[in-house]
């Protein structure tokens, strides 16, 4: 199953649009289910939810993942360490999605663009090369910083 | 040894994300007390340890309501905020970029309480809206950027590592 998620606080409709595209044009080896989040555009070719309290099943059953490039969906992708992409919402303020990823690429290999219709090379990059979110730190260095001064 | 007690806000999403990685990893020595939105999580749901939890109204960038909405907001959280501190006196406050933890961390600072701002892990160069207006008000005695990049860009952040 491929998973397609864009968090709850920005529309991401150009995402589910190149979705429905590549769905018409069976471009996809599995289903694809899309949470679409505030999207007004809602794919017609796959499953999908907006709103979900917790999506964390769709990311343990997943083969694959889709997502934009908020905090959650990315390192909840990383964490996975499923093979997936992700996509920079042009919504977010002073593009810090696109500045998350580029940063976020530096430390690990993912696949990332601002143009959706990069969905379709990536996805074979991805998969052709394994892609997964192998070695993520989950270390909490400010946590620890709290503790002391607290 | 006695364990601290800690209010801090708990949202859905990334900030959500976050917050609970955080909370996870300060659980072993402290309690809590969550502040949340409509779409935020209970303690349950969210995977991280019991405590009382009291919601708060959305802001106008999850509504795509008025700015009255986020003036609501606003108000709502800071007069919670400040019950729940007055009633259950936790040693410090705690919020996870979300924008009304800027007001509970307003009434927090008011309440001679140990205040942390924590800003996104997605603001690697430009800081939000939510840490400029944390600045202005001196919301937090602690404005907590999670890359070196960001340190610089508003006086009187600190890059101390990362929740994540």
């Amino acid at each position: 199953m491929i998973f397609v998620t864009v968090g709850t606080t920005m529309p991401f409709d150009e995402l589910f649009i190149e979705v429905d595209i590549l769905l018409n044009e069976n471009y996809f080896d599995d289903e694809v289910i899309c949470q679409t989040g505030q999207s007004k555009y809602i794919p017609k070719n796959c499953e999908n939810f907006n709103f979900m309290p917790n999506v964390d099943r769709y990311f343990e059953e997943a083969d694959f993942i889709i997502v934009h490039g908020g905090t959650g969906s990315t390192l909840g992708a990383l964490q996975s360490g499923k093979p997936f992409i992700a996509l920079a919402n042009p919504r977010a303020e002073a593009d810090h999605q696109a500045e998350f990823l580029q940063e976020l690429s530096k430390e690990y290999n993912i696949y990332w663009s601002r143009e959706c219709s990069d969905i379709k090379s990536m996805y074979r990059k991805a998969i052709s090369n394994n892609n997964k979110g192998t070695g993520f730190s989950k270390s909490c260095t400010l946590g620890d910083w709290i503790l002391e001064n607290i | 040894m006695k364990r601290n007690l800690i209010l801090i806000s708990l949202s859905s999403g990334g900030f959500g994300f976050q917050a609970t990685n955080l909370i996870n990893h300060l659980s072993k020595d402290c309690d809590f007390i969550y502040m949340t939105n409509r779409f935020g999580r209970s303690p349950e749901e969210a995977r991280v340890p019991s405590g009382v939890y009291f919601r708060v109204p959305d802001f106008q960038t999850v509504t795509s309501g008025s700015p009255l909405t986020s003036l609501w907001s606003a108000i709502v959280t800071f007069f919670k905020s400040f019950y729940y501190i007055l009633r259950y006196r936790p040693k410090a406050v705690i919020g996870v970029a979300m924008p009304q933890s800027i007001f509970m961390l307003m009434a927090g600072r008011i309440l001679g309480k140990k205040t942390f701002y924590i800003e996104s892990i997605t603001r690697t160069h430009t800081p939000s809206k939510s840490l400029k207006i944390c600045s202005r008000l001196h919301a937090a005695r602690h404005m907590l950027v999670q890359w070196k990049s960001l340190q610089d860009t508003i006086p009187g952040t600190e890059f101390r590592g990362r929740v994540i």
